[in-house]
């Protein structure tokens, strides 16, 4: 007798039909004053949509370190210290005459994946030179790239480095050159990193290449 | 103990029991529970088995709006992406380039990129060449970027050779047309921006090692 009373208190329902789970006055058809785990398949078949009023509205993740497992979260990035996307600005100073030959950046490529953007070079030019065995002096091969190589400071890994020099030609030694460049920081848990595409262009400039398999 | 927690559901109508499935407002339960309406839940909700799905096509992101619904992203229909990409098209541009241009984009919410570019001629002409006003030997450095505008709190894009003017062979009196990819990324859905970093070479390195920022 004293079993059934207790259960009558944790689901009830009021007069619209409404069911409540550890309230007596449930808000809307069913409410759980507490939390839910569905072991199987959740559905819903009217889920409503964003319109262009809605901001600041924040992605639900599912976590699989969380106990039980399977937590429904919302992923709020400002407080991850490693959030999908990361804006970094980097500005190198003090450089010898134009060269950052490689500079490691330390950032595991099994980890990240990195985009360079807002490319400045700030400061002195470099002077063309002659080439011997040639009529007009040469402008060089002025390179800017993040690329993976292996790590300086582990060899058993690679990392993210950058370059950005011309490799043909030098500045001045007294020349003051910086760079400035906005480096995107891509968590690989979020981003797939697609096979390089190569092609060969057999001598042409022109070509194509099959689009990568995207589904 | 649990045959008669279902003795009591049945007594009451809009809660069903069928088949070891219940429904709530509905007499015909598809699934072990069935809520024909709306569910709130006020703690939290553990999803064990989910499934997998593994296309995207057809697939939306779920997010959970400000006054606490979740709804799907209709990423076409909102105000914005969690990642946007315009090209931006500067047309009849002075032959030294884009010295400042504000994109009206603001800085609280959004971190703008400009990740490539381009210059031809305003007819289209590619064999546009930047100058040195200090002559002809210089190679002068490129700047194309987009940056914070703390006055006017946009971001603003400028894209031009350093201390050189555009000109198409001989001509120096050219426009010319400036396009640049931006990817316009949306501060606090996937995106956050990292502090400003300032990295001396001690004019010797050229070759090294530069640790992550604290987090990484």
């Amino acid at each position: 007798m004293i079993r059934i009373v207790l259960l009558f208190f944790v689901i009830s329902m009021n007069s619209f039909g409404q069911v409540g789970i550890g309230t007596t006055s449930p808000e809307t058809d069913l409410h759980i004053a507490g939390s839910a785990l569905i072991q199987d398949e959740l559905k819903t078949t009217e889920l409503g949509s964003t319109n262009n009023t809605d901001i600041n509205f924040k992605l639900i993740t599912r976590l699989t370190n969380s106990s039980p497992l399977g937590e429904i979260t919302k992923l709020d990035v400002d407080n991850l210290s490693v959030a999908p996307i990361n804006i970094l600005k980097y500005r190198f100073v003090d450089i010898s005459r134009d060269n950052l030959e490689d500079i490691d950046l330390s950032f595991e490529s099994s980890r990240y994946l990195i985009a360079i953007s807002n490319f400045r070079y700030i400061g002195d030019p470099i002077t063309k030179q002659n080439v011997s065995g040639h009529d007009r002096p040469s402008i060089g091969n002025f390179i800017t790239r993040v690329f993976t190589a292996t790590s300086f400071s582990n060899p058993s890994i690679d990392t993210w480095h950058i370059q950005i020099q011309n490799t043909y030609l030098d500045a001045a030694t007294e020349s003051d050159i910086e760079y400035e460049v906005t480096l995107i920081v891509y968590d690989k848990s979020y981003y797939r990193s697609l096979d390089p595409i190569e092609v060969n262009l057999g001598g042409s400039n022109t070509g194509n290449v099959s689009a990568p398999n995207i589904k | 103990m649990n045959y008669r927690f279902l003795v009591l559901l049945l007594i009451h109508s809009s809660v069903n029991f069928c088949f070891g499935q219940v429904g709530i407002n509905t007499t015909d339960p598809q699934a072990t529970l069935d809520v024909n309406g709306f569910t709130k839940i006020d703690e939290k909700l553990y999803l064990e088995e989910p499934g997998d799905f593994e296309e995207i096509r057809g697939s939306k992101l779920l997010v959970e709006k400000t006054d606490e619904t979740i709804v799907q992203y209709d990423i076409e229909a909102s105000r914005y992406g969690p990642i946007n990409y315009a090209e931006l098209k500067f047309q009849n541009v002075s032959n030294q380039g884009v010295q400042d241009y504000d994109t009206g984009i603001s800085i609280a919410d959004y971190s703008v990129t400009v990740q490539g570019f381009y210059v031809r001629g305003v007819n289209g002409e590619s064999n546009v060449i930047a100058s040195s006003n200090d002559g002809d030997q210089f190679i002068e450095g490129f700047q194309v970027y987009a940056h914070k505008d703390f006055d006017d709190e946009t971001w603003h894009i400028k894209a031009f050779v350093n201390n050189s003017i555009f000109r198409l062979g001989a001509n120096t009196n050219i426009r010319v047309n400036i396009f640049l990819n931006l990817i316009i990324y949306r501060k606090g859905l996937l995106t956050k921006e990292g502090p400003s970093y300032s990295i001396s070479a001690g004019n010797t390195v050229t070759v090294g090692v530069l640790g992550k920022p604290a987090g990484f």
